[in-house]
């Protein structure tokens, strides 16, 4: 290859990632970068001043709280995010299936739900759990309790139940289009050599759909890391998150260097554990396409 | 491979209906002639759908968030198609490419409204729906688009395309007749759902949005000042009419592409 | 702060020169267009009809959040020259809105001649006006108060136990109680209620005593809120009884026909003044002092009572209402029949916000 054509197909291949490159560039890193600088000026009650200081970090350190509540966070995404995975799945593999019009059906029907604005959609959740909320009134009415149950809502489980359910879509779409160009005769084909079904999924379906599976799987976790709304609704006392912890810098003290710095912290603690779990799982290969 | 074909449809029976249990109870709640949201049932009324309605606040703002949802869809799918494109093409930007990506979504919400007002004070941008929510919305859902289409376009079959090429065809005439009739349902999935990532987004709007409204703004304004009992109601309409603009583009979209595509079949 | 950021005030001109441009070319017939930072309850419907009308102006509200919130983004970059009158609690906003020295000031000095109504400002709220060297830069707009909303069907107001915070720490209605996620509020309450006279100078380790008595009274508590439709929301449907409440909550529920009333605790409602200021480099400030003056007069203020539950901070307010319902709404505060704690803003703000942190997450 001469140097020319070296140099053309070098910017033929530039050509095409070139705009969101440079948009992400301008709205995404330039903006990520200030944020670091931020968290280290200082924080004063006429505002920020650049003047360089580690006073945040030394905050966010001096007492475990921020961390322990940055850990439970990671620790309820990765959950929802597992639980999210096994309600989708089944369910992308089954639109999937379906063809022409009733596949058309099934889909619009996923999406109706997520334009009923996800405020309005996290809402309903209270009068669904409360105290006298739909599902104790069914149990209570059907005999079936005499008291009402407490638990339904206003704890981790009824975060859980608000997560998954706010983001089954970013899990149920990545995955259903990874297995919908899965020629469903390659299935048959494996059956009738013999396979039983479990082996074919796990031979022959699963391994096909693992992008479309990273891919749900990261926007569900980074969602659910930085969720605000749905702990503050559902949590009660006990569901808070870190997005709730940051919230506060920003809107109950003008405090931004700190909250940035408890940004980056969650950041960090992110790329952390997401590259532990890469070594683990061989993510990064899987992302990047089975190894190619 | 029937009785698992039985199962699935058994499992989709009960996800949906769990899908679309909030959304009844959505309905419901609507007509509640209660001082605010929720049970018990006190008596049926319409009037919440008048408050909802009065003032054309909120038929503005659901204006605004459509234009702002298909626009910001469109363009951020468009930058997401050319990114996975050009990343397939040449992977070793992948390294420099898929973090830069996950900014966008890494940033919590508020900070990322934030960092948006800082800028756009920086710079000197005034506040509006195009100026610097149109910008927010696009970095937001750019990597939505992205992550929904990539492994779509990982497992294209090059042979396809590679058969095109033996056959003389150029490499533009590759994509328009190879490629991308091939990506044509994962494209409308794609804009679809960046529309649903624009639709809902609010906390970084809400920082730079400036007078005008987008619907979670406004509703977000409501939650946050009012017992709001219309609120429901304002969702249901909300629903309603995202529904038909929905199934407008996507009849829109199946015409054409039907129309496009039978030279070829 | 926003000198320092940039050192580039070129930009910044650039910037406050951009909707200039846009409103010079609108405003030959058509009114000013204004863009304000004020509670929407508080410019919405009548109450904006009846401004905009005499102040001849057009407000375009951006969305406020909290006061914090609404001083930060005037002390953002270009943040003086984005909006043309903001509200702001005066008891935190005094120090940043003056800035560090004399010719710091984010807010433009007011010209008390255009503003007539400022003379109606009551004696009591005196001191919340924002001034330096004799210049007035804020004014009192109105009060609002904090205080147990609870449900008078369940919980009789004639029980005395009722009249205190007790109501929302004490293990008589436990599990059926809502607190409000917001740290001074809640930690300003606590320790009314343990007692303290002016904890705002807590030091840390007080503050961290009151944490810990509201990490035990934790569990008694249902759950936090955030907004008011929240709270309404869980008060109405008898998902709690009680919970920490603001007044225009309960004035909805009351509205809706719902019998909802709120305690007057023996260690003082918790009030907050807050203040209306021109940002200093408001385009139009002309406009903006005509606004100014209409939101602290008749018949402005007669109507803002009614519609919101706020109290304007004004001599002429309450007029038209007997001495009755002068007391239900709140006026008491005004003579000292209803006891009241102004809510000031800690010296130590910061350890306030993380002990509210280890509160929630304990």
């Amino acid at each position: 290859m001469t140097a020319r054509s070296a140099a053309r197909s070098f910017g033929a291949e530039l050509l095409p990632i070139l705009p969101g490159g440079l948009w992400l560039l301008v709205f995404a890193v330039v903006p990520f970068f200030f944020l670091i600088v931020m968290s280290l000026w200082t924080a004063t009650v006429f505002g920020i001043e650049p003047e360089w200081t580690l006073e945040s970090y030394r905050t966010v350190f001096a007492d475990p709280v921020y961390v322990l509540i940055v850990l439970k966070t990671l620790r309820i995404s990765l959950v929802s995010t597992v639980i999210s995975l096994l309600v989708s799945y089944p369910l992308a593999m089954f639109l999937a299936r379906m063809q022409g019009r009733a596949k058309a059906m099934f889909l619009f029907a996923l999406f109706l739900p997520f334009w009923s604005s996800y405020l309005v959609r996290s809402f309903t959740w209270l009068p669904i759990l409360g105290r006298n909320g739909l599902i104790n009134h069914a149990l209570i009415s059907a005999g079936v309790m005499s008291a009402p149950i407490d638990a339904l809502l206003f704890d981790e489980f009824a975060v859980y139940v608000g997560l998954v359910y706010v983001y089954t879509l970013f899990m149920t779409l990545p995955i259903y289009l990874s297995l919908d160009r899965l020629d469903p005769a390659l299935g048959e084909a494996a059956s009738d050599l013999g396979g039983r079904p479990v082996q074919v999924f796990r031979r022959v379906t699963l391994p096909l759909s693992l992008p479309g599976v990273w891919s749900g799987c990261t926007m569900v976790f980074l969602l659910s890391v930085g969720a605000y709304v749905t702990p503050s609704l559902l949590g009660g006392t006990s569901g808070i998150m870190v997005g709730n912890v940051i919230a506060g810098q920003f809107l109950e003290s003008n405090n931004w260097p700190l909250g940035a710095a408890l940004s980056v912290l969650v950041i960090g603690m992110v790329i952390v554990s997401v590259t532990l779990a890469g070594m683990r799982v061989g993510l990064r290969q899987l992302f990047l396409g089975q190894g190619r | 491979m029937r009785a698992s074909g039985k199962l699935l449809w058994a499992y989709a029976a009960c996800f949906y209906s769990l899908l679309y249990l909030p959304i009844l109870v959505l309905i419901v709640l609507s007509f509640n002639d209660a001082p605010a949201i929720g049970f018990p049932i006190q008596g049926l009324t319409t009037r919440w759908y008048a408050d909802a309605l009065a003032g054309g606040q909120v038929m503005q703002a659901l204006g605004n968030s459509l234009s702002i949802g298909i626009a910001s869809a469109a363009l951020g799918t468009l930058l997401a198609l050319a990114t996975a494109l050009g990343l397939r093409r040449s992977p070793r930007w992948r390294g420099v490419m898929l973090p830069l990506l996950l900014v966008p979504i890494i940033t919590p919400g508020i900070v990322s409204g934030v960092l948006m007002l800082v800028f756009a004070g920086m710079i000197g941008l005034p506040y509006g729906l195009w100026t610097t929510a149109f910008p927010a919305h696009v970095t937001w859902v750019l990597p939505f688009a992205f992550l929904t289409l990539h492994p779509r376009i990982e497992q294209l079959d090059r042979a396809l395309e590679e058969a095109a090429m033996d056959l003389g065809a150029r490499p533009r005439q590759v994509l328009s007749h190879v490629v991308l009739p091939v990506l044509q349902p994962a494209l409308i999935a794609t804009v679809l759902f960046s529309f649903t990532v624009s639709f809902d987004e609010f906390v970084r709007t809400l920082f730079v949005i400036g007078g005008a409204r987008t619907m979670p703004v406004q509703l977000w304004i409501s939650l946050q000042q009012h017992a709001g009992p219309f609120i429901p109601a304002m969702g249901v309409v909300i629903m309603l009419i995202s529904m038909l603009v929905a199934a407008l583009g996507f009849f829109i979209s199946h015409h054409a592409s039907a129309r496009s595509l039978q030279p070829q079949s | 702060m926003t000198r320092h950021l940039l050192g580039r005030r070129d930009m910044m001109l650039l910037g406050a020169g951009l909707p200039l441009l846009g409103a010079n070319a609108a405003s030959a017939q058509s009114p000013t267009s204004l863009t304000v930072m004020i509670p929407n309850i508080a410019v919405n419907g009548k109450l904006r009809e009846i401004a905009e009308a005499q102040a001849r102006v057009k407000i375009v509200d951006d969305p406020f959040v909290s006061t914090p919130d609404t001083v930060s983004k005037v002390l953002a970059p270009g943040g003086t020259s984005r909006y043309d009158l903001i509200m702001a609690q005066s008891g935190y906003s005094r120090v940043p809105m003056l800035g560090p020295k004399a010719g710091a000031e984010k807010a433009a000095p007011l010209d008390l001649s255009k503003i007539p109504n400022a003379a109606n400002v009551a004696d009591l709220f005196k001191p919340d006006i924002v001034s330096r060297d004799g210049v007035t830069y804020g004014l009192p707009y109105f009060i609002g108060y904090d205080s147990v909303v609870y449900n008078a069907d369940v919980i009789s107001d004639k029980d005395p136990y009722t009249q205190s915070w007790g109501m929302i720490f004490d293990d008589k209605y436990a599990g059926k109680i809502a607190w409000f996620d917001t740290a001074v509020q809640m930690l300003t309450a606590a320790a009314l209620y343990l007692g303290k006279t002016a904890p705002e100078t807590m030091t840390p380790d007080e503050v961290a005593d009151v944490g810990k008595f509201l990490i035990s009274k934790k569990k008694n508590v249902r759950t936090i809120w955030t907004t008011f439709s929240q709270a309404a929301s869980l008060l109405s449907s008898g998902e709690v009884l009680c919970a920490y409440g603001s007044i225009p909550v309960r004035m909805e529920l009351q509205q809706q026909g719902k019998n909802f009333t709120n305690a007057w605790p023996k260690e003082g409602v918790l009030s907050f003044v807050s203040d209306l200021y021109i940002p200093k480099d408001s385009t139009h400030l002309d406009a903006a002092h005509a606004l100014f003056n209409t939101l602290i007069g008749p018949p402005y203020v007669d109507q803002l009572a009614t519609v919101s539950g706020y109290l304007p901070a004004n001599k002429l307010a309450g007029a038209g209402l007997s001495e009755e319902q002068k007391l239900r709404a709140g006026f008491g505060i005004y003579t000292g029949q209803t006891k009241a704690t102004p809510l000031k803003l800690p010296t130590a703000l910061n350890v306030w916000i993380e002990t509210w942190s280890k509160v929630k997450s304990a």
